[in-house]
């Protein structure tokens, strides 16, 4: 669709050099973002599997008490761990 | 048109956004010398972009690589962490535009996020000083993180400024109101 500027009321359509500048604009912001969104999909999948409460939970607890966590789910909170401490 | 806070400020302009790319009001001119800049309710098509203000005179809206000054300070809304650790700034001396959202994160684009503003124009149309805009913000970030914070922008050069823009950085401006309104000193 082409982009236009709202002036006073009136749509008035980019000029050609304002159609090229607003692509790169569109271009560099889905350079960036599209790392950081491939990230939330995964965090979002790993709540599914081991919600943050879960975690926190974890976190709470004694060291000798984190020991009897079955090895799974200690597995499964230290990768989460890492998932979320390599956020773009 | 009169009504700015119960008073007799003069509405400049008001528009109304419909995913359009970019809101301006022109008509900011010499019979005031302060000017309120109001943004409400702004919706961007795209997540994680920033809130963009650039002035311009009878020629168009400037945005000249190094046409602008601005700096933020703000305060992430987040209990997971420490809220001290969560103030912080930007600031870009030469840029070709005034980032007026910033907060490590852009605005989100879901249901119920968005980004709004109450900015102040410190000079007439015909002012002698290069124009300097201070303002608050807030918004909710795309990580539904509530940001809030204060800024403030300048156009690097001395212009017959007549024209405000407001944009995000990428996509349009699906909805939202922005309105300027001329202060009176009389």
């Amino acid at each position: 669709m082409p982009r236009v500027h709202n002036i006073d009321g009136v749509r008035v359509p980019f000029s050609p050099g304002e159609e090229v500048e607003a692509e790169a604009r569109q271009a560099e912001h889905e350079a960036r973002n599209l790392p950081l969104e491939e990230w939330l999909g995964q965090m979002a999948e790993s709540d599914m599997v081991l919600p943050r409460y879960v975690e926190d939970l974890f976190d709470a607890m004694l060291p000798a008490q984190q020991a009897n966590v079955s090895k799974k789910t200690r597995d499964s909170i230290s990768e989460k761990k890492a998932k979320r401490l390599a956020r773009p | 048109m009169s009504g700015f806070m119960g008073g007799g400020g003069h509405v400049i302009g008001s528009v109304e956004a419909d995913n359009d790319a970019s809101l301006i009001i022109t008509g900011l001119d010499s019979a005031y010398d302060t000017f309120l800049i109001e943004l409400a309710d702004m919706m961007p098509s795209a997540d994680a972009v920033h809130a963009w203000m650039r002035l311009g005179d009878a020629g168009g809206i400037d945005s000249g690589v190094a046409d602008y000054g601005w700096g933020n300070n703000y305060q992430r809304v987040d209990s997971a962490s420490p809220l001290q650790g969560n103030a912080q700034s930007y600031e870009d001396s030469s840029d070709s535009k005034m980032v007026i959202s910033n907060g490590g994160h852009g605005v989100g684009s879901t249901a119920g996020e968005g980004f709004g503003a109450s900015l102040k124009l410190h000079r007439p149309g015909d002012g002698s000083i290069a124009p300097i805009i201070t303002g608050t913000y807030g918004f909710m970030t795309d990580l539904a993180i509530f940001t809030t914070g204060v800024l403030g922008g300048r156009r690097s050069s001395v212009i017959a400024l007549d024209r405000i823009q407001f944009l995000f950085s990428s996509g349009s401006i699906l909805s939202g109101r922005m309105t300027v309104t001329g202060v009176p000193h009389a």
